[in-house]
């Protein structure tokens, strides 16, 4: 699976299938801070991923 | 997951079409207790997704100009002032920016340069200084800026650490205590909306803002608060949602507490709280630094 993490604007390569909260616990990102993106489409956390999938990670806080 | 309606959801429990109608409910809700039809609504617009989402949403309600202030921040400011214009244009807003260079002959980038002070309040105290003149000379009646429930609870938990009390009565989605001529009331429409939710509304929407951090931000008291509530949040879910209520349950009673009469900065004029305003104190160091 190919995670693009925006705040840090690098793409990493994980081995994941499962849910988004499951990939976030295994990134080690705050859910409560991050919108996980598949195609366009904005994913819920009980959102079901495969290891194909490619993923983007947005930061919701600010940057100033 | 779905929504009640079947259709897929894409934040918690509602689809794209609930979710951003409940979104535009609550923030009209504020909107329309604060901002009179008879207001002249002027809104502070950097070009990120808080301030572009509050833009667009009061922009349904009245018509309004977008102030945007150019701090002088190289490699971050120019980048959201572009997604900022690029907005006002696509939907036919009116800008104006200002500089922190055309206003005050430095940029906050040489500001901090000289200046032996942390960068964050060198910028609060230039750009507060410059939106309320601005906004006012624009013929403004009310100030609208895109803080959310984070910032505010943030805000909230800063001024209690700090023991600065006397600042409390001032925050709330209608800011400022003593009314005055030469200051303009802020309105802050995205009060009860999170920092996730108007950056769920704003990805569906369309709203394009390059995500981009303010490379002074790490110097920031804020950013210690941000993260700790931040953590607070995934134990407690709906943390920061409860010192907001908390804080608006006492907030009529903090507005009886005693206020100091406003001054007038001896310098520029402008309203302050002591004989000289940060902004000119700061820029009288500036010239002889």
């Amino acid at each position: 699976m190919k995670v693009f993490i925006e705040r840090l604007n690098k793409t990493r390569t994980v081995q994941f299938k499962g849910r988004v909260k499951d990939l976030l616990k295994k990134l080690n990102l705050n859910p409560v801070v991050v919108l996980v993106v598949r195609n366009s489409e904005l994913l819920t956390e009980d959102a079901v991923l495969s290891n194909a999938d490619e993923i983007k990670i947005i930061s919701v806080v600010s940057g100033g | 997951m779905k929504c009640r309606c079947r259709k897929k959801a894409v934040f918690e429990n509602l689809c794209k079409v609930h979710f951003c109608a409940a979104i535009e409910a609550k923030v009209m809700k504020t909107i329309k207790k604060y901002v009179k039809p008879t207001d002249k609504v002027i809104v502070a617009v950097s070009g990120g997704k808080d301030s572009l989402t509050v833009l667009s949403l009061v922009g349904k309600y009245a018509k309004t100009i977008a102030l945007c202030i150019d701090e002088g921040i190289a490699g971050y400011r120019d980048i959201t002032i572009q997604d900022m214009v690029a907005f006002c244009k696509k939907n036919d807003i009116d800008y104006a920016i200002f500089s922190f260079k055309d206003e005050f002959n430095f940029s906050l980038d040489e500001m901090i340069r000289l200046l032996k002070e942390n960068p964050c309040t060198i910028c609060s105290a230039f750009r507060r200084h410059l939106l309320n003149k601005k906004a006012r000379e624009l013929g403004a009646t009310l100030l609208v800026t895109g803080h959310n429930m984070d910032d505010e609870s943030q805000a909230i938990m800063m001024n209690i650490m700090r023991h600065q009390l006397d600042i409390l009565p001032r925050l709330g989605p209608k800011t400022g205590v003593v009314k005055d001529n030469l200051f303009i009331p802020r309105v802050k429409p995205l009060y009860f909306v999170s920092e996730k939710e108007v950056a769920a509304y704003a990805f569906l929407k369309g709203f394009n803002s390059t995500y981009k951090e303010c490379p002074y931000a790490v110097h920031a008291y804020r950013a210690s608060v941000c993260d700790f509530l931040n953590d607070v949040e995934i134990e407690y879910h709906g943390a920061k949602q409860r010192i907001i209520n908390t804080f608006m349950k006492k907030l009529p009673i903090l507005k009886k507490s005693p206020v100091k009469d406003m001054n007038y900065c001896k310098k520029c004029s402008e309203p302050c709280a002591g004989n000289t305003c940060k902004a000119c104190q700061l820029l009288e160091k500036l010239w002889t630094s």
